[in-house]
C-alpha cells in the first residue's frame, strides 16, 4: 500500500496499559513493549499508556483516545473484574484483561479478536476502507441514522 | 445526511467524548463530517499554541508533559496533540508519548490526543491541526503540539505554531544533523533539556554560539540568553530575541523559565502585529496542504487516465513533467468525486 492512501485510512486503536502492583516492573514493561510491538506490525494503532495507577485513568485515556479497544496487563495479585469496572465506563469500547501468565500470541489474539468484534466487519483493511467506527456506533446507539446525537 | 453536526455543541462545552469524536472524524476525513469540522473550526482561534519539536530522543514528550503541568498550575487549561510515526512497513503505531506525561492523568483541565502520521511528512500527521482546532474550539487556553522526532526537512511546525520550541539534547552529538534539518532556525526559543547532566553546559554554549554565529532567525529577531527574555516583551518592541532555556524534567530547573519565555513571545506576537503574519501563515499552509491531499487522494480515481500517461512518459513520447501536468489538468472539480 502506498503512504498516500494510507493518510486517511481507518486503523483499529488500542490502548495497552498495565495496572497492578507490579504492573511496573522490567518483565510486565518488556513484555508490554513486545505486545505493542506484535500489535503495530499487524497495522494497529498503539496508544502505549505504560502503568496506571487506577481504573480511573485509563477510563480518561481511553476516552481521550477514542480507542476501539483497551488491553489492560495485569501484575500478580490482581482481582480480574477490571475491564467490567472500566468497560461499564465506556460505551462501544471493548475492553480486554490481559493477565499474568498469558502469553504475548495470546494476548495478541485476545486484542485482535476483540477489535474485530468491536467493528463487525470482519477483516480490516483489505480494501483500506473498512469502515471501523461503524460497529461501535451502532453498539453505542449513537451517531447512526445521521446526526440524531 | 450530515453527521455530527449537533455534537458541535458538546464539543464547544468541553465534554471530553464529543472532543475525542470529533478529533477521530478528522482522521477518518469522511466528506460527511466536512461541516462539522468546518463548525469546529469556525469556533477555534482563542488558544496559544506551541510547538515542541526536535530530533528524537531529546525529550520532547517528557518535557511537554511538565510544561503541560506548569501550565496547569499558572491556572490555565491544555491540550497536547502528540505525534508518532506510522511504520511504513504495516501502517501500525506505536503511540507511546502519553506515558511520559502520566502526572497530567486524571486532571480534566487537559487533554491529551495521540496521533500517528500514517505517512504524512513533515513533523506532523495530516490531521494534527484540525485536532487542535477542536481542542481550541473546547476551550484550552494553550495547546501544545509535540511533533514527531525531526530528521532533516520535517519543519511543517514552523507553519503550525504561534511559538515553536526546539528542544536539543544533551550528548547526542546531533549538532550538525540539527543544522542539516534547519531546526535550529526555527525556534523562538531553545530548549536544553536534561540540563542536569554534566555536559548540558556544553549544548547550551553551542547553540548560543550557533545563534551568535548568524544563525537566521525568523523574523529577523536578534538572539539573547534566557533572561532577557522577560523584558522584551512591551508592545512595540518589533524584535523578539531568542533565548536558550535549559530545562530538566527531573528536578524542575528551568520549566518556569520556559513558561516565562513562552507567555513573553506570545505578548511580542500580540504587542507588534507578529500574530497576524503567524496566524496568516498558518491558514497559507493548511490551504496548501490540504489541497495536496485532495488531489492525491483522486489520483486513485485516476488511475486509467494516469496508466495511459505513464505509457508515454515509458516510452519516452512524454517527460514526466509534462506527464504531470495533463494528470492535474484532469482535475477540474476534485471535490466532484464524493
Amino acid at each position: 500500500m502506498s503512504q498516500d492512501a494510507g493518510l486517511t485510512r481507518s486503523v483499529t486503536r488500542v490502548l495497552l496499559v498495565q495496572l497492578g502492583r507490579n504492573g511496573g516492573d522490567d518483565f510486565v514493561q518488556a513484555t508490554a513493549k513486545a505486545l505493542a510491538r506484535s500489535l503495530r506490525d499487524l497495522g494497529l494503532d498503539v496508544v502505549y499508556g505504560g502503568h496506571q495507577g487506577s481504573p480511573g485513568n485509563i477510563v480518561q485515556a481511553a476516552m481521550q483516545e477514542d480507542v476501539d479497544v483497551v488491553g489492560i496487563q495485569l501484575g500478580s495479585g490482581n482481582a480480574s473484574g477490571v475491564a467490567d469496572e472500566t468497560g461499564g465506563q465506556l460505551p462501544g469500547i471493548k475492553v480486554v484483561e490481559l493477565p499474568q501468565g498469558m502469553t504475548a500470541e495470546e494476548a495478541v489474539t485476545a486484542i485482535q479478536e476483540a477489535g474485530t468484534a468491536e467493528r463487525r466487519t470482519g477483516k480490516q483493511q483489505e480494501a483500506g476502507t473498512a469502515e471501523r467506527r461503524t460497529g461501535k456506533q451502532q453498539e453505542a446507539g449513537i451517531e447512526t441514522g445521521g446526526g440524531d446525537d | 445526511m450530515r453527521r455530527g453536526v449537533a455534537m458541535i455543541d458538546d464539543v464547544l462545552a468541553g465534554d471530553v467524548r464529543a472532543i475525542a469524536k470529533m478529533i477521530s472524524r478528522a482522521e477518518a476525513a469522511k466528506p460527511d463530517d466536512r461541516d462539522a469540522l468546518a463548525e469546529v473550526f469556525r469556533h477555534a482561534g482563542q488558544a496559544h499554541i506551541i510547538g515542541l519539536t526536535g530530533v528524537p530522543g531529546s525529550g520532547k514528550s517528557t518535557l511537554a508533559g511538565v510544561l503541560g503541568q506548569a501550565i496547569r498550575k499558572s491556572g490555565r487549561t491544555v491540550g497536547i496533540v502528540a505525534i508518532d510515526p506510522s511504520s511504513p512497513f504495516s501502517g501500525g503505531a506505536i503511540l507511546g508519548d502519553r506515558i511520559r506525561m502520566t502526572e497530567l492523568t486524571g486532571d480534566d483541565g487537559v487533554f491529551i490526543r495521540s496521533m500517528a502520521t500514517r505517512g504524512a511528512m513533515g513533523g506532523l500527521a495530516r490531521a494534527s491541526l484540525e485536532a487542535v482546532d477542536v481542542l481550541d474550539a473546547a476551550g484550552f487556553e494553550v495547546i501544545l503540539i509535540e511533533t514527531v522526532g525531526v530528521g532533516q526537512d520535517e519543519v511543517d511546525i514552523v507553519q503550525a505554531a504561534h511559538t515553536v520550541v526546539v528542544v536539543s539534547a544533551p550528548g547526542l552529538g546531533d549538532e550538525i544533523q540539527a543544522i542539516k534539518a534547519g531546526i535550529l532556525e526555527i525556534a523562538d526559543i531553545h530548549v536544553v533539556s536534561k540540563c542536569d547532566r554534566k555536559d548540558a553546559n556544553a549544548t547550551v554554549s553551542d547553540i548560543r554560539g550557533m545563534l551568535t554565529l548568524g544563525l537566521r532567525p525568523r523574523e529577523h529577531g536578534r538572539h539573547h540568553g534566557a533572561e532577557e527574555l522577560e523584558e522584551q516583551a512591551a508592545p512595540g518592541e518589533d524584535e523578539w530575541l531568542i533565548g536558550v532555556v535549559a530545562t530538566s524534567a527531573e528536578t524542575g530547573e528551568g520549566i518556569g523559565d520556559l513558561l516565562r519565555a513562552i507567555d513573553a513571545h506570545a505578548r511580542h506576537l500580540n504587542g507588534t502585529g507578529a500574530m497576524d503574519k503567524r496566524r496568516r501563515d498558518i491558514v497559507e499552509m493548511r490551504v496548501i496542504k490540504t489541497a495536496e491531499d485532495i488531489i492525491r487522494r483522486d489520483f486513485g480515481a485516476k488511475r486509467d487516465k494516469l496508466s495511459r500517461l505513464m505509457d508515454d512518459v515509458e516510452a519516452r513520447k512524454m517527460d514526466p513533467h509534462q506527464a504531470a501536468v495533463k494528470l492535474l489538468a484532469a482535475f477540474d472539480d476534485p471535490d466532484d468525486k464524493d
